[in-house]
C-alpha cells in the first residue's frame, strides 16, 4: 500500500538566479530521504511543474555527501532579473513549486517530525 | 609560517546597500584578520560606470565614504585589513577617496591599494570578445549593442596578492571575482601556489559561503513551521577559520541573531551553482559536489572535500547595455470579493487599455511587452499558481510594461492612474514605479588582452609635500 507526500514535508528548497538561469535545490531534512527523492523527481517532472515560466532544459545534480538535490532550469526568468517584468524577478519563490510536488511512499512512512515548530535535522 | 596557523575572514557585505551597522559590530567585537565585501551587482556597475562618464573623480562606491569613515577607524585599531570591490568603476578614485578619508581620521600609516583594469570595452568594440564556452548568463551574441554602457572582466588573486605581499591595509577593486576577494587572504598567509588546485578551489569555497553575508546565516531562510531562524533583525555576518592545510568552519559573531548549522550551510553552499563539479572562476574550476559539512559546535560547521582543476583558459566578461523602462502601476480594492473585482479591473478595464493604447493616447507610445498580475493571487507563480483556498480580503492588480523611453513609460502610467478610481467599488490611490532595465550578456576575453595593475596611495600628512605612490604595473 502507498500514500503521497508534499516535498514540503520532506525537503527544504531555496533557489537563486544568474542571468536567465535559475537553481532550484532541495535539501532533505533526513538524509536517507535522498535516494526516494532522486528516483521520483527526474528533470521532466520538474520542468512540467514549472510548464510556461520555464523555456528551456532542467538539468539535475546531486551532491551525494551533504545529500542535496540541484535542479537547473535554463530560460526561467524572462531574460533575467535586469530585463523581466515577473514580480520576482529573481526567482526566490521557484523552490516552493518544487515543494509542491509529490511522491508516493509506503502507508507507514513516516516523514521527518516537526520539534519546536521545525523540522528534525537527520545526517 | 607555522603549519598549524589559521585565520579568520569576516564578511563585510554582499551588496552595496547592506548594512553598515552590521559590520561595525563585527569589526568591534570579533576578532578576524580580514574583512571582505562584496559591494557591486550589474546594476551598481551600470550606475557607477555613468557617474564616470559625467565626472571622471567619480565611479567607486556611493555610499563608500559612509562605510569607510564608519568602519575604517574600527578595523585600523584591530589591525583588520578591508578587501572589497569598492572601486567599482573607478578603484582608483575610489582609494583616493579612502587616503583622504584615512588622512582626516589621522591614521596616516595606512596602505590603500586599488586595482585597476576590468574595464575592456575597447576590446570589446574592437571585436575582441568571443561567446563560445562555458557560460552562464549568456543570451545572444553580443555585438553591436544599442544602448552599450560597458564591458568588464571578472579578475582574480594575482593583483589582490602582490597588494597583500606589500602590506596593503586597504584593498580596492572594481569587477574582481567575489569569491576570489575572499580566496586571496588564505593564498597570501599560507603561501598556497596559484596552481594547487585544491587549495584555491577551497579558498573560493571560503568566498562562496561568505559573499552573500548573512544570506548564508539565516537570510532568505525562515519557513515558518519547517525551518526556524532567530533574532531576524540581528544576523551575525558568517566568518570563516581557514588553516593552513585547507580545513575551514563557518561561524558567526556571539551575540548575534541567526545560525550557522548543516542546513543554512547547504543552502548556501548550493545557491547560484549550476554544475558543482565545475564551478568557473577566474583562477580555478571548483568542485563543490564531494564537500562534506559537519556541525561541530552550535553556530559552527567544518567544510572539507572541496577540490580544484586548472584555472579556465580565457576570462570572462560582464557586458551591460540599457534596456528601456520598466513602468508598473498598481490598483486594489477590499472586500470579502477582491479578488473578484481585482479580476473583473483585469478583463474589462486594463487588458482592453493596453491592447488600445496608442489611440487612446492619440500618440505613439510603443509597449514592447506587458503583465497584468493579482497580487496575493497569481503574480508570483503566474499560470502554475497553486489553487486558492477561500478568497482574499484585499486584491492589487498590478500592470507592468515595458518601454524603450521613460517618458512613454510615463505616458501610460499617468493615462492608467484613473482607472485605479473609475473600477469597481473602493480602489486605492495606485502606486506608481518606473525603474531603468539593462541587458547583460556574459563573453569571454583572452588573458592576453587583460592588464591588471595595482595602485597604492598613502594618506597625506597635513603640510607634507610627498606625492602618492607611483603606479605598478603587475603581470
Amino acid at each position: 500500500m502507498a500514500k503521497s507526500l508534499k516535498v514540503r514535508e520532506l525537503a527544504y528548497a531555496r533557489s537563486g538566479d544568474k542571468g536567465n538561469v535559475t537553481n532550484v535545490f532541495l535539501i532533505p531534512y533526513r538524509g536517507s530521504d535522498l535516494e526516494l527523492l532522486d528516483e521520483q523527481l527526474p528533470p521532466s517532472r520538474v520542468k512540467n511543474q514549472f510548464g510556461e515560466l520555464v523555456h528551456g532544459e532542467v538539468d539535475k545534480y546531486i551532491y551525494p555527501n551533504v545529500k542535496a538535490i540541484n535542479f537547473v532550469l535554463h530560460e526561467s526568468l524572462e531574460g533575467g532579473a535586469t530585463q523581466t517584468l515577473a514580480m520576482d524577478t529573481l526567482g526566490r519563490n521557484q523552490g516552493f513549486l518544487l515543494q509542491e510536488l509529490t511522491v508516493d511512499v509506503p502507508d507507514d512512512f513516516q516523514p521527518p517530525q516537526t520539534i519546536d515548530g521545525e523540522k528534525e535535522w537527520i545526517r | 609560517m607555522t603549519q598549524d596557523r589559521s585565520i579568520r575572514i569576516g564578511s563585510g557585505s554582499a551588496n552595496e546597500l547592506d548594512h553598515i551597522f552590521r559590520t561595525a559590530k563585527l569589526v568591534k567585537q570579533d576578532d578576524i584578520d580580514y574583512l571582505c565585501c562584496d559591494r557591486m551587482s550589474e546594476t551598481t556597475l551600470n550606475n557607477a560606470i555613468k557617474r564616470k562618464n559625467d565626472d571622471p573623480t567619480k565611479g567607486y562606491g556611493r555610499n563608500l565614504a559612509e562605510f569607510f569613515e564608519q568602519i575604517l577607524p574600527l578595523a585600523y585599531e584591530q589591525d583588520i585589513t578591508i578587501i572589497g570591490n569598492f572601486g567599482q568603476a573607478n578603484p582608483e578614485a575610489g582609494g583616493k577617496k579612502v587616503a583622504e578619508i584615512a588622512a582626516e581620521l589621522e591614521l596616516y600609516d595606512l596602505d590603500v591599494c586599488s586595482i585597476t583594469g576590468n574595464d575592456v570595452s575597447d576590446v570589446y568594440q574592437n571585436g575582441g570578445l568571443t561567446t563560445d564556452g562555458p557560460l552562464t548568463g549568456q543570451t545572444d551574441d553580443p555585438t553591436a549593442l544599442e544602448g552599450f554602457v560597458g564591458a568588464h572582466v571578472y579578475s582574480g588573486l594575482q593583483p589582490m596578492v602582490e597588494a597583500l605581499e606589500n602590506d596593503a591595509d586597504v584593498i580596492l577593486n572594481g569587477r574582481s571575482s567575489d569569491a576570489a576577494m575572499y580566496a586571496a587572504p588564505s593564498v597570501f598567509e599560507f603561501d598556497w601556489a596559484f596552481d594547487d588546485w585544491d587549495k584555491v578551489a577551497t579558498g573560493h569555497c571560503v568566498g562562496h559561503l561568505l559573499e552573500c553575508g548573512v544570506h548564508g546565516t539565516g537570510g532568505n531562510i525562515a519557513d515558518p513551521g519547517y525551518v526556524n531562524i532567530p533574532d531576524l533583525a540581528d544576523l551575525g555576518p558568517p566568518i570563516a577559520e581557514v588553516s593552513s592545510d585547507g580545513e575551514f568552519f563557518v561561524t558567526k559573531p556571539p551575540d548575534t541573531g541567526g545560525k550557522v548549522s548543516e542546513l543554512t550551510v547547504t543552502a548556501q553552499l548550493l545557491y547560484e551553482v549550476e554544475d558543482p563539479e565545475h564551478y568557473y572562476h577566474p583562477d580555478v574550476v571548483a568542485n563543490f559536489k564531494h564537500a562534506s559539512l559537519e556541525q561541530v559546535e552550535e553556530n559552527k560547521v567544518r567544510v572539507t572535500g572541496i577540490t580544484g582543476k586548472p584555472k579556465p583558459e580565457k576570462l570572462k566578461v560582464n557586458i551591460i547595455a540599457d534596456g528601456g523602462f520598466k513602468g508598473s502601476i498598481i490598483m486594489g480594492w477590499g472586500g470579502s470579493n477582491a479578488l473578484e473585482k481585482a479580476e473583473l479591473q483585469r478583463t474589462e478595464m486594463l487588458e482592453q487599455r493596453l491592447d488600445n493604447i496608442n489611440e487612446l493616447l492619440e500618440s505613439d507610445v510603443e509597449i514592447l511587452d506587458s503583465k497584468i498580475n493579482i497580487l496575493g493571487y497569481d503574480a508570483i507563480f503566474e499560470e502554475q499558481s497553486p489553487e486558492l483556498e477561500g478568497g482574499l480580503n484585499e486584491a492589487f492588480v498590478r500592470t507592468a510594461i515595458k518601454t524603450k523611453t521613460r517618458e512613454e513609460a510615463e505616458r501610460v502610467l499617468n493615462f492608467l492612474t484613473m482607472d485605479g478610481f473609475w473600477g469597481p467599488v473602493g480602489g486605492i490611490e495606485p502606486i506608481k514605479q518606473i525603474q531603468p532595465l539593462m541587458e547583460v550578456y556574459s563573453a569571454l576575453i583572452s588573458r592576453d588582452d587583460v592588464e591588471m595593475q595595482t595602485n597604492y596611495e598613502s594618506p597625506d600628512r597635513p603640510g607634507s609635500s610627498e606625492e602618492p605612490a607611483a603606479d605598478e604595473v603587475t603581470g
